[in-house]
């Protein structure tokens, strides 16, 4: 990320932050969208976050840290979309969302187990899924963007990962009509 | 080792399937926020986060400073009066007033000696919540206040600590599920408890025995509650809609029973209020 970029940004230079906020603006919406599993909350998340970080910019004190600090943001507008999601309606999608080619060899009843077992984790234990596995964040650099200690973010990690395990445990299993008779 | 390897691979496989691109329509939409919207000088961010009692110290200094630069102008100028109000002796300080117009960070104020009267004010995106309540206390309950993500923390004077969290899950059904669940807890059996007019349960959590990886009792973004060995929590739970709001509070074995019991009268007295 071209820091001086950021300074500019942070001195109130809308320009520089239209340039930033493209240069961010995929990443981030990637993460929110596999947090949150729908892709207009992953929308209003991002939308969220640039503004939070044009309004704060000027209190990162080290331009360097512009990506891990955006991520910080990015996971409580999550937390909020998700807050708000359990408690509407399903809402229509205003647009369709792009399709997405599906792994070649992730069977579909593995998705669908995965989907439900995620479904099921809370807003924390996502980001951490998200941020370890999609952006190869390390347990320390998680810790440092959402703030927590390491042991926490194992902890968080741990449990969303025993919940996808079982998911993916209990669609191996045979059922009792005998799926592998 | 190699069940877990295939777990892993089928999780990372899983969670790359998705966009990677963000549609342009939402980086403007944005962007166009963006222009009607002045950035907030770090000074003011600053002074949003800082802990309740540092936002108390400011305007104080403020105050002191001006009553100091009135005393340097009387012994200047003999008395004279020069217009305007002099500085009243007896002026409090509205915490509100330092907490930012916006509650862009959780604020409480706690005004009245004896009862404590929170309001208690979460962002919640571009919107807010409000969670205003009295309880009978004493003030050295809320010695230090400290707010973070969904959670406000009292401070008593003498040690331990009220929490109130609004970080779990949304029930408290799930809530208690969870707690009960992880299998690292000693959970009494819950006792129903209506809290003016709000339903919710209560229990008393140890950490069960040959526990060593136990997860935070509330897992929080800012500050999590974890529950020592030797020591024990209450965790009353209640359906304050649309979420479900914890109130923990814990103290060594030795203490526990009656500093619970305590803060459990108080939590009885609760009444809900208009912020």
């Amino acid at each position: 990320m071209d820091r001086f970029l950021v300074e500019q940004a942070q001195r109130g230079d809308r320009e520089a932050f239209t340039t930033l906020a493209f240069e961010l603006s995929d990443r981030l919406f990637a993460v929110a969208h596999r947090i949150l599993r729908d892709f207009d909350s992953a929308g209003d998340a991002l939308q969220v976050t640039l503004l939070n970080i044009w309004r704060d910019l000027p209190s990162l004190r080290d331009a360097g840290l512009i990506e891990s600090w955006a991520y910080r943001i990015l996971v409580r507008a999550c937390h909020d979309q998700l807050r708000t999601k359990r408690r509407r309606a399903p809402a229509l999608h205003l647009y369709p969302p792009p399709a997405v080619e599906p792994g070649p060899d992730l069977a579909v009843a593995d998705r669908d187990q995965l989907d439900r077992a995620f479904e099921r984790l809370t807003a924390d234990q996502r980001a951490a899924l998200v941020l370890h596995y999609y952006r190869g964040l390390t347990l320390q650099e998680i810790a440092e963007v959402v703030r927590v200690p390491v042991g926490t973010v194992r902890s968080r990690l741990h449990y969303a990962k025993r919940a996808m395990r079982a998911a993916i445990e209990a669609d191996a299993r045979p059922t009792k009509r005998g799926r592998l008779a | 080792m190699n069940r877990d390897r295939n777990v892993e691979d089928i999780v990372a496989r899983w969670v790359d399937e998705g966009p990677d691109a963000a549609p342009e329509r939402f980086v403007w939409a944005a962007l166009d926020a963006v222009e009607h919207t002045p950035q907030r000088g770090s000074w003011r961010i600053a002074l949003e986060n800082m802990p309740m009692i540092a936002k108390l110290v400011v305007p104080i200094v403020g105050a002191a400073a001006v009553l100091v630069l009135a005393i340097l102008a009387y012994q200047q100028f003999g008395g004279v009066a020069t217009g305007g109000p002099s500085p009243s002796p007896d002026a409090t300080v509205s915490p509100s007033a330092a907490a930012g117009e916006a509650c862009r960070t959780e604020t409480v104020e706690i005004p009245t000696p004896g009862t404590l009267d929170v309001v208690w004010c979460i962002p919640r995106g571009v919107d807010r919540e409000v969670v205003s309540f009295a309880i009978d206390g004493p003030a050295e309950w809320a010695d230090q206040v400290y707010t973070g993500t969904d959670n406000l923390y009292l401070r008593p004077a003498g040690g331990g600590a009220i929490a109130f969290f609004l970080s779990g899950p949304d029930t408290v059904e799930a809530w208690l599920a969870e707690i009960t669940g992880t299998g690292a807890f000693e959970v009494s059996e819950p006792q129903a408890v209506t809290v003016d007019g709000v339903d919710g349960f209560v229990v008393d959590v140890r950490l069960a025995e040959g526990a060593t990886d136990a997860p935070p009792l509330v897992d929080n973004p800012d500050v999590a509650w974890n529950l020592q060995e030797g020591s024990a929590a209450r965790v009353w739970i209640l359906d304050a809609e649309p979420e479900a709001l914890a109130i923990v509070t814990g103290a060594d074995e030795a203490g526990f029973t009656e500093w619970a019991d305590a803060v459990g009268d108080a939590v009885n007295s609760l009444q809900w209020t208009s912020p």
